[in-house]
């Protein structure tokens, strides 16, 4: 009944550091191996999630650092996991099949501690904030669907012309996308928008 | 009212030696279960103790019956013998009338009662929280996007319905809510799995959160809420979503989260100078213990003239629920409540 959760934790950092941590099945363990791999380990695997992950962390700030995981030894078609928001990251515990239930639980109960602590510490961010302009300078920029489907393409380096194909709508449309997308970043190129999305 | 809290000294001997009953009884088991499923069992049979005492101490016969269908139900799912939960209960009901006396008495009649009206009740039965059609709209578009771990989209689908003329206050709840409640149910089916629904919920937090640099922007009248969920109880974003309606309706909010300790929230209402406390509880098991904090309010300094809210699933299930923890009063969801507190303050 209840997930498993031992196995192979990644957690991604800010700078886009991909730590990957041996799990005692606690959730967080105390070895820490640190491991630059996210081009071996995570892009050659799923590059595009991959990227949109980063990219969405790198523009959400400290406290939306997403993560996405992968089980080292069967690759992300076997997800079985376990999120949950620490230390400003999502932590994702790929499961192993044989943990203890109880263990579980208690990693779950932790997990879950651990996410309310963080979203509990952001609303009292928020009432400390002085209101005016405070929307403004701490939430990112708050891109529509349509336009986050125009930004993940745009971080694949895909032309102007295949984000129409891809998207099945005109180039004027995707072009029109990309102003405000531009100006919700305060940014006025191409290369300046991939550059703030990507921080 | 006799209260029975979770962890309850002799709930881990009364659950096995409800176990060894059933395994005395009924000798086919141990030949169908896998060698080490007594323990699975006994843990089984503690989870339904707890919600049984829990039911039997706050007199709630609907608590009871919704907590059994809804385990019927959890056990047909998992592909485990449906046909066992009852003779496994009738065993419960025997131990813990051998433990725990009179008390146990009560213990047993109200579940002995519970087995025989679920079993009068049409086999479709279904527990509240298996209850609802299917989700539509932004809130099928949002539930798609978290269960594709796409959270970037899923965030982009509730900043474009703000971004749509609608108000925070009404938009947020009524997108998540709903999808929330999918999550549960989809879980409850094993369609999904603890991890995913853990994933789910942990991103929509993270989600909503963005939301409050401007909840905290809308300008505040001076009433003060505090809110916290009855010990025990883990789930914190129902009340987390009432408690920022108040914010948005000009309260200023104290959001003391998941299992509070009751003297800790006493103390807090008291110097916050608050004029409403909430009180939340989504299990059974934690009604218990949210009637003791609501007990603990009323004598404690600040408790004359301040307003106790109590709310959550168990009390959509038992509506009378509210009036027997020692509330003033309960609301569906936080739309309700406020307008019920903005009414006590006036
Ligand atoms: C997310 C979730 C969790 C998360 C919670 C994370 C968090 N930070 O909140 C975690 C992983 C911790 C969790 C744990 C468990 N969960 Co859970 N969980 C859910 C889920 C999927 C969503 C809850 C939610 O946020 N709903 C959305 C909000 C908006 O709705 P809401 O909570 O009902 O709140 C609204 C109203 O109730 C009301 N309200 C709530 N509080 C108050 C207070 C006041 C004063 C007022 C006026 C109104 C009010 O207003 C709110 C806004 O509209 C529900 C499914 C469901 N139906 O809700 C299951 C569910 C509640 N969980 C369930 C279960 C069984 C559990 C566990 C026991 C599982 C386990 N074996 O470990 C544990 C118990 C933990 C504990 N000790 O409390 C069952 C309960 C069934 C039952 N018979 O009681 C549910 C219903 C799932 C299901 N369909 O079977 N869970």
């Amino acid at each position: 009944m209840m997930p498993t959760t031992a196995g192979t934790v990644l957690h991604c950092d800010l700078d886009g550091t991909l730590r990957e941590i041996r799990s005692d099945g606690l959730g967080i363990s105390s070895v820490l191996e640190i491991a630059r791999r996210l081009d071996h380990q995570v892009v050659a695997k799923d590059a595009v999630m991959a990227r949109d992950f980063i990219a969405a962390s790198k523009r959400d700030g400290a406290a939306f650092n997403w993560m996405f995981a992968i089980d080292l030894a069967e690759g992300p078609a076997l997800f079985r996991f376990d999120g949950s928001v620490f230390d400003g990251g999502l932590l994702v515990i790929v499961g192993r099949p044989k943990a203890e239930a109880a263990t579980s639980q208690k990693a779950i109960d932790a997990m879950s501690a651990l996410n309310n602590g963080l979203v509990n510490r952001l609303r009292e961010m928020a009432r400390a904030a002085p209101p005016a302009g405070m929307g403004d300078q701490r939430s990112p920029p708050p891109f529509t669907a349509r336009e986050h489907e125009v930004v993940v393409l745009l971080l694949d380096g895909l032309s102007n012309h295949l984000i129409a194909r891809r998207l099945e709508v005109e180039e004027s449309a995707v072009k029109a996308r990309l102003r405000t997308i531009y100006r919700k970043l305060g940014v006025a190129s191409r290369a300046q928008a991939v550059k703030a999305l990507l921080g | 009212m006799n209260m029975v809290l979770p962890g309850t000294p002799n709930g881990a001997e009364i659950a096995a030696l409800g176990v060894e009953a059933f395994y005395s009884h009924h000798p086919s088991a141990a030949l169908r279960y896998p060698a080490g499923a007594r323990d699975a069992c006994r843990r089984d049979m503690l989870m339904h103790l707890i919600y049984v005492e829990a039911a039997a101490a706050l007199d709630s016969l609907p608590l009871l019956i919704d907590y059994l269908a809804w385990v019927r139900a959890l056990i047909g799912n998992l592909g485990l013998p449906v046909a066992d939960l009852r003779p496994a209960l009738d065993c419960l009901a025997q131990a813990v009338e051998a433990v725990r006396g009179s008390q146990g008495q009560d213990t047993a009649r109200l579940l002995r009662r519970g087995l025989r009206e679920l079993d009068r009740l049409p086999p479709e039965f279904a527990s509240l929280a298996c209850s609802g059609g299917p989700l539509t709209g932004p809130s099928a578009k949002f539930l798609a996007a978290l269960l594709a771990f796409d959270y970037p989209k899923a965030a982009a689908i509730l900043f474009d319905a703000v971004e749509g003329g609608a108000d925070i206050a009404a938009t947020l709840p009524d997108i998540v809510g709903p999808a929330m409640r999918e999550v549960g149910r989809l879980w409850h089916r094993g369609q999904i799995t603890v991890a995913e629904e853990h994933a789910a919920s942990a991103a929509t937090q993270v989600i909503m959160a963005r939301f409050y640099p401007r909840i905290f922007a809308t300008e505040r009248r001076g009433p003060v809420l505090v809110a916290a969920c009855a010990e025990g109880e883990l789930h914190e974003m129902g009340l987390r979503m009432v408690t920022d309606q108040f914010q948005l309706g000009g309260w200023e909010t104290h959001f003391l989260g998941a299992s509070t300790p009751p003297k800790a929230m006493a103390a807090f209402a008291a110097r916050s100078g608050a004029a409403v406390v909430a009180v939340s509880a989504m299990t059974v098991a934690s009604v218990p213990a949210a009637a003791s904090l609501i007990a603990l309010l009323r004598t404690s300094p600040g408790g004359n003239g301040r307003k106790i809210l109590a709310g959550g699933y168990p009390f959509s299930v038992d509506q009378d629920l509210w009036r027997r923890v020692g509330a003033d009063g309960t609301a569906a969801d936080g739309r309700q409540a406020l307008a019920l507190a903005d009414d006590w303050v006036r």
